[in-house]
């Protein structure tokens, strides 16, 4: 009964104010134009203090939308690699996204072999092939709070995975590692391009703090609540709710959450990958011309 | 005859000197944790002292942003376009620094 009454209550003195606030905007300008602005007369946080910014829309980068995202990306298969367990902070990015701009060197390479003529000045060159070397990319990492602690160890953890074949039980077995791709720098620089982890290192630096994060318990509480596209409100909230219940604050000395599930991560530290891109000859012997390639038409395709 | 300049003004500090104002003393306005973010409104393009007159009701108060705000706005008034954002100081807050 009460909260019937009361819900009636607050609607009808909430009309009776709105009505008196619109009458108030009419009769005065600077009162309209910070409604507006949703600014209060003397720059004070509504009541409640609920309200701690006016009208600022940050970037977010869990809900911002991935086509239009310029950030390099190392992404894969969701069905290949899903972003579960200890992986499920990636589930917010759908994929690695660097925190730093990463070192990024790209090698494209035409072989040809010289043949040298006796008695003369200039060898003769035959064409042998062309190939894109693997992509070198440096990227640094800091860990500051359990969050980025459980993102990094996720990244680790992504890296580890695309490294490795199926193998031993499950569906999958007896298939090679699994694809990446990899997007960065909009769409004509790394247009989604398929490749293989061919070399992952982290450095694990000795003169840099260790922050503690629980990665078990982070398992057991994303554990459904990340791995759902697309990216909804109430997937970024469960996610987000998940990481803050699943890592630890750091602070404690040598004991963790939990002895045997939590785990140090450096909070200064530098990732190392090479992603070599690959494309398969049906794809190849399909679509690519050189012409198309050239004047930018193969981007759908992730040549590079 | 030096101008006398009020509470309100950026120059209420700034010694005279004849009929001439003396190297400027800035009046600085202190952080408050209850500062209101806000990114400027179109409706306030070059007018930081109509956002001065709505809040505070004093457009002579127009310098305040800049003051709160000077890793930002470096020109008090072309720099307060919309889009940038800015912290609001608390009307307590210029209460208490400049004893208006």
């Amino acid at each position: 009964m009460a909260s019937w009454f009361n819900e009636i209550v607050n609607t009808a003195a909430g009309t009776v104010v709105g009505a008196a606030n619109q009458l108030t905007s009419f009769l005065n300008p600077g009162m309209a134009r910070l409604r507006a602005a949703g600014l209060n007369p003397g720059g004070g946080r509504v009541l409640g203090g609920l309200l701690d910014r006016a009208n600022v829309n940050y970037s977010n980068s869990i809900t911002k939308d991935i086509a239009k995202d310029w950030r390099v990306r190392v992404s894969s298969n969701s069905e290949a690699l899903p972003y579960s367990g200890v992986m499920s902070p990636l589930g917010l990015t759908q994929g690695v996204i660097f925190p730093y701009t990463p070192q990024i060197a790209v090698t494209h390479q035409a072989n040809y072999t010289p043949q040298k003529f006796t008695h003369s000045n200039y060898p003769a060159f035959s064409y042998e092939n062309s190939e894109v070397q693997s992509i070198q990319i440096t990227a640094d990492f800091t860990v500051q709070n359990g969050n980025e602690a459980a993102y990094l160890l996720a990244c680790i953890y992504f890296f580890r995975s695309s490294t490795k074949m199926f193998f031993g039980s499950g569906d999958k077995v007896g298939n090679p590692p699994p694809l990446v791709f990899l997007d960065g720098y909009g769409s004509h620089y790394f247009p989604h391009v398929p490749c293989l982890v061919t070399q992952f290192s982290h450095t694990m630096p000795a003169d840099v703090d260790y922050l503690e994060t629980n990665a078990q318990l982070s398992q057991d509480a994303v554990a459904g609540a990340i791995n759902q596209t697309p990216l909804t409100s109430k997937y970024v909230q469960n996610a987000q709710r998940a990481l803050q219940v699943g890592v630890g604050d750091g602070s404690g000395g040598g004991g963790g959450n939990n002895g045997n599930s939590s785990t140090r991560i450096p909070t200064v530290s530098q990732i190392t990958i090479s992603l070599q891109p690959v494309y398969s000859k049906k794809v190849i012997a399909d679509n690519f011309s050189l012409e198309r390639f050239s004047q930018g038409g193969l981007i759908d395709k992730g040549f590079l | 005859m030096a101008a006398e300049y009020n509470k309100f003004s950026p120059y209420y500090e700034t010694g005279t000197f004849g009929p001439f104002l003396d190297i400027m003393v800035n009046r600085p306005i202190p952080k408050n944790p209850l500062d209101v973010e806000y990114k400027i409104d179109a409706v306030y393009r070059y007018r930081p002292d109509m956002l001065a007159a709505d809040l505070y009701g004093h457009s002579s108060l127009w310098w305040v942003f800049a003051a709160r705000n000077p890793n930002v706005i470096k020109d008090p008034i072309f720099d307060f376009f919309p889009g940038q954002t800015i912290y609001i100081p608390n009307k307590q807050t210029l209460v208490a620094a400049l004893g208006i």
